[in-house]
C-alpha cells in the first residue's frame, strides 16, 4: 500500500487504539502482514477485540441496510470451539486406530511366535525320540563289542537242518540282536558324538540287512529241499552271498 | 467488492497454511449474513444458529478444496444452503420451492418466512440499531462520514478513497477508524456490550 504524506496531525493514540485501528484496517483487507498477525493474535486471545470486530462488521451491514435479526448473535466462538474439538477427536481417533492396528500386528506376531515355539517343541520331541533310539543303539553296540561269542538265535535254533545256514561273519551278525537287546538293557551314556551316532546307525542298518539275507537264504534252502526246481534260486542266493 | 474478496483470499490462504485464527475472522465477518440466509430456510431461532454453525464447520473442513474461482462468500453461501436443505430433509420438513439467490440472500430478512425468529421485539431491536448508526453517521464530521460511506457503502479501496478525497492513504485509514469508533460508542450500550 503506497502511503501519501499525512496532511493531518497524527493524534497520540494508545496501544489499545492502535490495535483497534489495525483491526479496522484488517477487516477492510488493507493491513500489512505485521498488522494482520497482531490482529489475528489479538482476536484469538482478547474477547474485547473479538466483540469489537463484530460491531465493526455490524456498522458496515447497517450502512448497506443489511442488519438482520441475528445482529446480536455471535456464533464465532462456538464454531471455533467445535473445530478445535473436531480436530482433537480426529487426532484421538487416528491414535486409537493406530494402537488397534499395532495391537493387531502384535497379536499376529504373538501367534506367529507361538507357532514357532510349538514347531520348536515338536522338532525337539522328534529329536529327543531319535536321540533316545540312537543312544539305545549305541549302547547296544558298545555292549555287544566285547562279547563276540554271542550266537544268533536264528543260527542256533534250526538244529534239525541238514545243512545249517552259515552266516558270513558271526561278529557282524550279532549286532542286530545285540542292538535290540541293548534297547532293553541300555545304560544311558552322557555324551554321544555325531560320529558315534552315525556309526551306530550304519551298524544297525547292516545288521538288519544281514538278518534279512539270512532269513531269505534259509527260506531258499528249505524250498530247495522240498522241490528240485527251486535249487536254482538257492544257488543264486549263495553265489550272491559269496560276492 | 473486490477489496473484500482480496482480503478473504488472504485469510483463506492463511487458514490453508494452518492458521485457524484467520478462519475466526472469516466467521466474524460472515456469520450474520449466513445466519440470515439460513433463517430463510429454518424457522426456529436455535436451529438457525445450529445449522449456521454446522455450515461453517463444513466449510472449514472443505476449505482445502476451495480454489478461489468464486468469492469465499459465494462458496460459503452454497454450503450454507445445502446444509439448511439437508437439515430440513433430516427433520422431514418440506423444502422451499425455489432457492434463495446469493444476491438476494442479504435482503432475506424483509421477505423471509421466518416466524419464530421474526418477532416484533427483534424487529424493533434491528431497526433501532440501524437507526442509531445512521444518526451517528449523519452527525460525523464531513471527512469522516465521506470516508466511511465510500468504504462501507461504495466498497472503494483505501487507495481509491485517497484519490477521491485527495488525501494520503494513512489519513483515509485514520478517518475510517475514527468514524467507526464514534459509531461504536453509540451502539455498544444498545448491544449490551458495555462501554
Amino acid at each position: 500500500m503506497s502511503e501519501k504524506a499525512s496532511s493531518e496531525k497524527a493524534p497520540q493514540i494508545s496501544g489499545r487504539e492502535r490495535l483497534n485501528e489495525s483491526l479496522s484496517v484488517s477487516l477492510d483487507g488493507q493491513s500489512n502482514e505485521l498488522e494482520l498477525r497482531r490482529v489475528l493474535d489479538g482476536i484469538s486471545k482478547d474477547d474485547e477485540l473479538r466483540t469489537l470486530a463484530g460491531r465493526y462488521q455490524l456498522i458496515g451491514d447497517a450502512v448497506r441496510g443489511k442488519v438482520n435479526k441475528f445482529a446480536n448473535v455471535d456464533i464465532s466462538k462456538g464454531v471455533m470451539a467445535a473445530i478445535e474439538q473436531d480436530e482433537v477427536d480426529a487426532a484421538v481417533a487416528k491414535e486409537t486406530s493406530g494402537s488397534v492396528h499395532s495391537a493387531a500386528n502384535g497379536s499376529v506376531a504373538n501367534s506367529k511366535s507361538n507357532n514357532v515355539i510349538e514347531g520348536l517343541w515338536a522338532s525337539l520331541g522328534k529329536v529327543a525320540m531319535a536321540a533316545s533310539v540312537a543312544v539305545a543303539i549305541v549302547v547296544g553296540v558298545r555292549n555287544s563289542n566285547p562279547a563276540p561269542d554271542v550266537q544268533l538265535m536264528a543260527v542256533n535254533e534250526p538244529a534239525t537242518l541238514a545243512q545249517p545256514v552259515q552266516l558270513a561273519q558271526s561278529g557282524q551278525n550279532n549286532y542286530g540282536v545285540s542292538g535290540i537287546r541293548a534297547g532293553y538293557n541300555a545304560k544311558l551314556h552322557d555324551s554321544i558324538t555325531p560320529e558315534q551316532l552315525a556309526y551306530a546307525q550304519s551298524i544297525a542298518d547292516r545288521a538288519t540287512r544281514e538278518r534279512f539275507h539270512a532269513y531269505a537264504l534259509q527260506h531258499a534252502e528249505l524250498s530247495a529241499m522240498g522241490n528240485g526246481q527251486s535249487i536254482l534260486s538257492f544257488a543264486r542266493l549263495t553265489s550272491f552271498d559269496n560276492q | 467488492m473486490a477489496e473484500n474478496q482480496d482480503s478473504d483470499q488472504e485469510l483463506v490462504a492463511r487458514v490453508k497454511q494452518g492458521d485457524k485464527r484467520a478462519y475466526d475472522v472469516l466467521v466474524i465477518k460472515y456469520q450474520h449474513r449466513i445466519l440470515g440466509l439460513v433463517g430463510g430456510y429454518v424457522n426456529d431461532f436455535q436451529e438457525v444458529q445450529d445449522v449456521t454453525q454446522e455450515a461453517f464447520i463444513k466449510a472449514y473442513r472443505a476449505l482445502e478444496k476451495f480454489r478461489g474461482d468464486s468469492s469465499f462468500y459465494t462458496w460459503l453461501y452454497r454450503i450454507a444452503v445445502n446444509t439448511a436443505k439437508n437439515h430440513l430433509v433430516s427433520k422431514g420438513r418440506r423444502l422451499p420451492e425455489s432457492d434463495i439467490d446469493v444476491h438476494d440472500a442479504d435482503f432475506l430478512e424483509t421477505a423471509t418466512t421466518l416466524r419464530v425468529v421474526d418477532t416484533p421485539e427483534r424487529n424493533l431491536y434491528c431497526d433501532e440499531i440501524e437507526q442509531v448508526i445512521h444518526d451517528v453517521i449523519q452527525r460525523l464530521p464531513d471527512e469522516l462520514r465521506t470516508a466511511v460511506m465510500l468504504r462501507e457503502f461504495d466498497g472503494l479501496s483505501y487507495e481509491e478513497i485517497a484519490d477521491v478525497m485527495d488525501c494520503p492513504v494513512g489519513t483515509v485509514r485514520s478517518r475510517i477508524f475514527r468514524a467507526r469508533e464514534a459509531i461504536d460508542r453509540e451502539i455498544r450500550p444498545l448491544l449490551g456490550q458495555g462501554g
